[in-house]
């Protein structure tokens, strides 16, 4: 599932559990260029709007057993790819190349000693310009259609492209900053390669997102709490545009805040033309909290008194059908090795 | 009360939040604060928490966080803040001898809050808020500056 209703040029980042994946998206972003992440063994259908897909690094070497294997029959050769590190080594190995562990392995800086300047991929990728590697395996040989496209001193295949198709594969890590012209190879995939049209910016993102929250709540009333914070702030303001007076924001006191916060917050989201009411519960928090010296208790009886409060206030608005919430992309990435399991348990080889 | 969630940020990264805020003339005041936790001061008042201490808290912290502004650290700061010690020391004011509380200021750097840095803030300022503190908010008579980093040590105290 895609995260809009309405769909809209981006491109596919598939996930392989690398740590510098969200990289990679952040990147695009940067580039105007809306983009999602998805799990490499839950491959969305790939629409119209889809303009072409990254394979990212992985901690997995493509020569073990448990190794990712991607179906990808319905991407390569039909839409633009490229494969980043594992991304670059699958598509040596299972397509008649082969991988190997290096004989010296690659991690942190390097510099590319050889680059294919007519290449649209490298454009403005200057040769001996840093590069951020992070590999135990290496791409030992690949197919006769294959063809290098830059390499280091010790990686002859640090990058290909696959001749009659729009696919290539590289070693390296463009998305980190430490590779210094990693941006100019990322913007000539999604700009050059991908034809993105750059569009997808903060304007674009109100439009689209106000249309989708009318569509989608009519006329329901919807409640939302408001911290004074950047991200319940910004998630209020485009809730109103898209309903107006039907959303009913709730701003506790709880004594707890800095001085004259409440009053200053308040006013300035009155100012915003927000429907929002503020609620005095400083007592009900004082008095939950009264001799309490233990550190963990104390964050319980805050969190219980909030959620009193607010339920108490939410049963006030009548009719009411909807929680709004701040979440934001990071909460909502689903990870490759299922939800609660960070990847820092895993050694990170690509 | 069963309700359907809606998140209209659900696509966004935290700088895309503010861009997006930006764009649709949110106030600078908060699009560019500081992170604050959900617990809020009930973190830092160490110990128990009383409306007065809340009160003597919010002075200090006021104090501070607008000298960080008027000296134009604030930017500068990923998160600051006052935390109230539930340590009295002794000092002496005029000719009287007190016995009042110490407070810790705290100002970090970060750029997602998983690991920080004690900002190395000038001396100077840090004189000049420990002498408003201390003349300025009844209760406190000792400010200390907390030059820790994160890991191992974290950039609340509770």
């Amino acid at each position: 599932m895609f995260i809009f209703a309405v769909m809209q040029e981006m491109i596919l980042i598939l996930d392989f559990g690398s740590q510098y994946t969200q990289l990679i998206a952040r990147r695009l972003r940067e580039l105007n260029t809306y983009c999602e992440i998805h799990p490499w063994n839950k491959i969305p259908d790939i629409t119209s709007d889809i303009k072409g897909v990254i394979l990212s690094g992985s901690p997995f070497s493509t020569r073990d057993e448990s190794a990712p294997k991607p179906d990808l029959s319905n991407i390569k050769g039909k839409l633009p790819l490229l494969g980043v590190c594992f991304g670059a080594q699958y598509m040596a190995q299972n397509y008649g190349g082969e991988v190997s562990p290096s004989k010296i392995r690659e991690y942190g800086r390097a510099n590319l000693s050889f680059v294919d300047s007519s290449n649209v991929l490298m454009q403005n990728v200057n040769e001996k310009s840093q590069v951020w590697m992070s590999h135990g395996d290496t791409i030992a040989s690949v197919p006769d259609h294959y063809k290098v496209i830059c390499s280091t001193e010790d990686v002859n295949f640090a990058g290909y492209h696959i001749q009659g198709e729009e696919t290539y594969g590289i070693q390296f890590h463009p998305e980190v900053y430490h590779s210094t012209d990693g941006a100019n190879l990322l913007k000539n995939f999604v700009v050059d390669i991908c034809k993105c049209d750059q569009s997808w910016t903060p304007k674009a993102f109100v439009e689209t997102t106000v249309a989708e929250l009318k569509e989608k709540l009519g006329n329901d009333k919807v409640i939302l709490g408001l911290s004074g914070g950047v991200d319940s702030s910004v998630a209020a303001v485009l809730l109103h545009k898209a309903i107006g007076t039907n959303l009913h924001c709730i701003f506790v006191d709880n004594g707890l805040l800095r001085k004259n916060e409440f009053e200053d917050v308040l006013n300035s989201y009155k100012g915003m033309g927000l429907n929002v009411k503020g609620v005095n519960a400083k007592d009900k928090f004082y008095k939950a909290l009264e001799g309490e010296k233990d550190p963990e208790l104390k964050r319980k009886a805050i969190g219980r008194v909030f959620d009193e409060v607010f339920d108490e206030e939410s049963k006030l608005v009548e009719n009411a059908k909807w929680l709004g919430q701040g979440t934001i992309y990071p909460d909502v990435i689903e990870s490759v090795f299922g939800y609660g399991r960070s990847f820092r348990n895993y050694k990170i080889s690509s | 009360m069963k309700l359907k969630v809606v998140e209209p940020l659900r696509a966004l990264f935290k700088d895309e939040v503010r861009r997006v805020g930006k764009s649709l003339n949110i106030d600078g005041a908060i699009l560019e604060r500081h992170p604050f936790p959900g617990p809020g001061l009930g973190i830092r008042i160490l110990g128990d928490v009383t409306a007065e201490k809340v009160r003597i808290l919010q002075e200090a912290d006021s104090i501070f966080i607008n000298s960080l502004k008027s000296s134009g650290l604030y930017n500068d700061v990923w998160q600051a803040g006052v935390m109230l010690l539930p340590v009295q020391s002794v000092g002496v004011m005029g000719d009287e001898r007190t016995y009042e509380n110490a407070v810790a200021l705290r100002a970090v750097s970060s750029t997602d809050g998983m690991t920080a840095d004690w900002c190395h803030l000038p001396y100077e300022f840090l004189a000049k808020v420990s002498n408003d503190i201390i003349n300025r908010v009844k209760g406190i008579n000792r400010v200390t500056y907390d030059i820790s980093s994160k890991p191992p040590a974290t950039i609340e105290w509770e």
